[in-house]
């Protein structure tokens, strides 16, 4: 559903303070630009998910979970590539999320390698 | 029985029943005054009153007399309550005098006069009838009727003419009478004998014994009723004596007399049958007193738990002579036993389970808050290396990421060491602790816990320790979580096991030991035991003693471990008494510090 010019950002949204700036300075040494978020609900507010191309969130954060943030993307018709990251996701969870149309679902601590695959997938798609 | 009649006769104010006694008279005035008021009473009594007479008193002679005082006497005579007969119409019916119908009669008259609801039976008899032939078979037949109306509801006075007796009748009368009363011309006299005095008060005394002793066994019936308790003998012909509890206890009819020894076996418990029998015999065997715990199973299947006790008794020559001993039936007792076994077990499982979900969940939440900033640094360890792996390494990207890598790590950290914070959050509030009613309370708790393991606990409890500050729940885990270590390191050992709690004052603090004689620690363990996470055992998740260990520290005391000789080990920590204060400022900063919001 790409409109004028596809988007290349990426958008992080995690409540761990330590978690934003460890993906932030990842995707930065692999050449991606990326903002950060530090809940659903401030990512929501900012707009930028009109303007996101690859989105990874946290499952488990308080406030709007990342089940629920996607569920209200997708019921708005953003089909935003997702790239779930959490620190205790279990295999009921996961199938939710790829359901519901997350392009990968990894476990902390992740391999830094699988990610920046997938982020590049979802911003070639 | 007991209950005295009134006589009518001024010498003898009260007779019982039972009274035979006799009359001498002298004229027939004497005779006719005396016999009418004897009647006279009786008839107000509301007994029947039988008047034997003989010439030359005539049936009409007594009408007339006792109408003088009982002026309806025709009334009496009409309705049956006052009979007037002959003497040879009732001594001497057939013309011979035949001592055991005479007694006979008395008796249908007593019962008659008893179907008709009359108090009882007062009879008076003449006996100037009485040839000298005749005199020895009265004489028995008098004796006999002493016998004769023991115990019933019969009086007997027995006339006799004066001239007619010589003094050896004199003598037999007297004898064979409880006493004697002669009428001369008007004066009295009153002849009671030391043979007849010294049977009366026997009489009494049985009298009152068997009272007494009635009495006494009703209240030990009751008593046995009341505890529970049976009393028993047997010998060797077979059982002598069952009381009335005992028929209760073992569900046999009183009435149906004392159960064969077979039907009580019977209902022993087949699983404890062979080892009662083996046990009473035994005791038989060895001349001592034996107790034995068994079940008797009812015909309706219900189980009664008996403790019973046996004391076997022996004549000089050493031979049995019974055994006798009682059966109390513990049946309640039992019950609330195993309610409360059953309870502890309860309990104890509830703790475990407590303590369990509480590691558990302690131990989830721990896990997220430590995995957080860890797969942070290893994201932020891999950008580091991207950066200086680079054809041109950027250091300076590289050292950010460096940096960010310390924090992380620091985070962790700093996440491990606040553990014992978790306990100050909520603010708990402290109360004063008796740490020996805790102590208590912990070891009711684990009982059974170590029952099933066969580890005994024991106890060496300071007397009127200082009390402390503390946490009640904390002071119970930390209790808990030294406790079940001391039982799971010796559930495997082998040997006697033993945990012994103590507590005892020190200076200005309690010390609390709980010492266990299990397997020990590897030295190489000794100072890891406390770190989070490390166990030793299966099914450890390695959090109780770090967990004891802060909570012990937030209450200003230690916790420490040392090895006992020959085997096990003892931790110990301390409290601070009551009187000192110990929170810690400064454990608080760093905490609200380093907590995330999770």
């Amino acid at each position: 559903m790409a409109t004028q010019g596809t988007p290349k950002v990426v958008s992080i949204v995690d409540d761990d303070d330590l978690m934003r700036s460890a993906l932030q300075g990842l995707l930065k040494a692999a050449g991606l630009p990326a903002r950060t978020f530090a809940s659903a609900e401030e990512f929501l507010e900012s707009g930028q998910q009109h303007e996101t191309a690859c989105l990874i969130a946290d499952i488990r954060m308080s406030g709007m979970s990342g089940l629920e943030l996607q569920a209200r993307l997708n019921a708005e018709r953003l089909r935003i590539p997702t790239i779930f990251i959490t620190a205790h996701g279990d295999e009921r969870m996961r199938m939710q999320a790829l359901r519901a149309g997350a392009v990968e679902f990894l476990a902390k601590p992740f391999d830094d390698e699988v990610l920046l695959d997938s982020v590049r997938a979802a911003l070639e798609s | 029985m007991s209950a005295q009649r009134k006589t009518g006769i001024d010498v003898v104010a009260e007779i019982g029943w039972g009274t035979h006694c006799c009359l001498f008279h002298e004229t027939k005035g004497d005779l006719l005054d005396t016999v009418v008021s004897y009647c006279k009473a009786g008839l107000e009594g509301h007994e029947f009153c039988l008047w034997v007479v003989a010439a030359p008193v005539t049936e009409e002679d007594a009408t007339r007399a006792l109408r003088h005082v009982v002026p309806d006497i025709d009334r009496h005579i009409a309705d049956g309550s006052m009979e007037i007969v002959a003497a040879r119409d009732w001594y001497l019916q057939d013309g011979t005098f035949d001592l055991n119908r005479v007694i006979r009669g008395w008796h249908e008259k007593l019962a008659l006069a008893t179907a008709r609801g009359y108090a009882g039976v007062r009879v008076t008899g003449d006996t100037a009838w009485l040839d000298k032939n005749d005199w020895k078979d009265f004489s028995d037949y008098e004796d006999s009727l002493n016998e004769a109306v023991a115990n019933q509801r019969l009086a007997v006075l027995c006339t006799y003419p004066i001239e007619a007796c010589g003094a050896g009748e004199v003598l037999d009368v007297v004898r064979t009478h409880q006493f004697a009363i002669a009428k001369r011309r008007g004066n009295w006299n009153v002849i009671e004998t030391a043979g007849h005095k010294q049977a009366k008060r026997e009489i009494e005394e049985r009298k009152r014994a068997e009272e007494a002793l009635r009495r006494s066994e009703a209240y030990l019936a009751e008593a046995q009723r009341l505890s529970h308790t049976g009393s028993w003998a047997f010998n060797a012909a077979g059982t002598v004596y069952w009381s009335e509890e005992n028929f209760r206890i073992w569900g046999f009819d009183p009435q149906q007399g004392l159960p064969r020894r077979e039907e009580s076996i019977q209902r022993l418990h087949p699983e404890d049958r062979d080892r009662v029998l083996a046990e009473a015999m035994a005791a038989v065997r060895d001349k001592r007193d034996y107790v034995v715990e068994f079940r008797i199973v009812l015909p309706d299947g219900t189980v009664r738990y008996v403790h019973g006790l046996g004391h076997p008794v022996f004549d000089a020559n050493g031979g049995l002579v019974e055994v006798v001993g009682t059966q109390v039936d513990v049946t309640e007792r039992k019950r609330a036993e195993q309610e409360r076994e059953k309870l502890h077990q309860l309990e104890a499982d509830l703790a475990r389970i407590n303590r369990l979900s509480t590691m558990g969940e302690l131990t989830a939440s721990l896990a997220h808050e430590i995995r957080q900033p860890i797969a942070a640094a290893v994201t932020d360890a891999n950008t580091c290396l991207r950066w200086l792996e680079r054809a041109e390494p950027d250091v300076e990207e590289g050292r950010q990421a460096a940096g960010r890598v310390v924090t992380d790590v620091t985070r962790a950290a700093d996440i491990i060491s606040s553990i014992g914070v978790l306990f100050k959050k909520g603010a708990a509030p402290r109360e004063r602790i008796d740490v020996n009613q805790v102590i208590r309370e912990m070891i009711v708790m684990l009982r059974s816990e170590a029952n099933r393991h066969g580890i005994s606990m024991r106890t060496e409890l300071g007397a009127d320790l200082p009390h402390v500050m503390a946490v009640r729940v904390q002071l119970q885990q930390v209790l808990m979580n030294l406790m079940l270590n001391g039982i799971d390191a010796m559930k495997g050992a082998s040997g006697g096991h033993e945990l012994t709690i103590t507590s005892a004052a020190g200076d200005g603090h309690l010390l609390i030991s709980v010492g266990d004689t299990g397997a020990g620690l590897r030295p190489e363990h000794a100072d890891r035991i406390f770190d989070a996470f490390f166990t030793t055992k299966d099914q450890g998740i390695g959090m109780g003693l770090p967990i004891s260990r802060s909570i012990v520290e937030s209450h200003g005391g230690r916790l420490w471990v040392t090895a006992n000789s020959p085997r096990g080990v003892t931790f110990q920590f301390s409290l601070p008494q009551a009187v000192a204060t110990h929170a810690d400022p400064a454990n608080e900063l760093s905490y609200e510090r380093s907590h995330t919001k999770r």
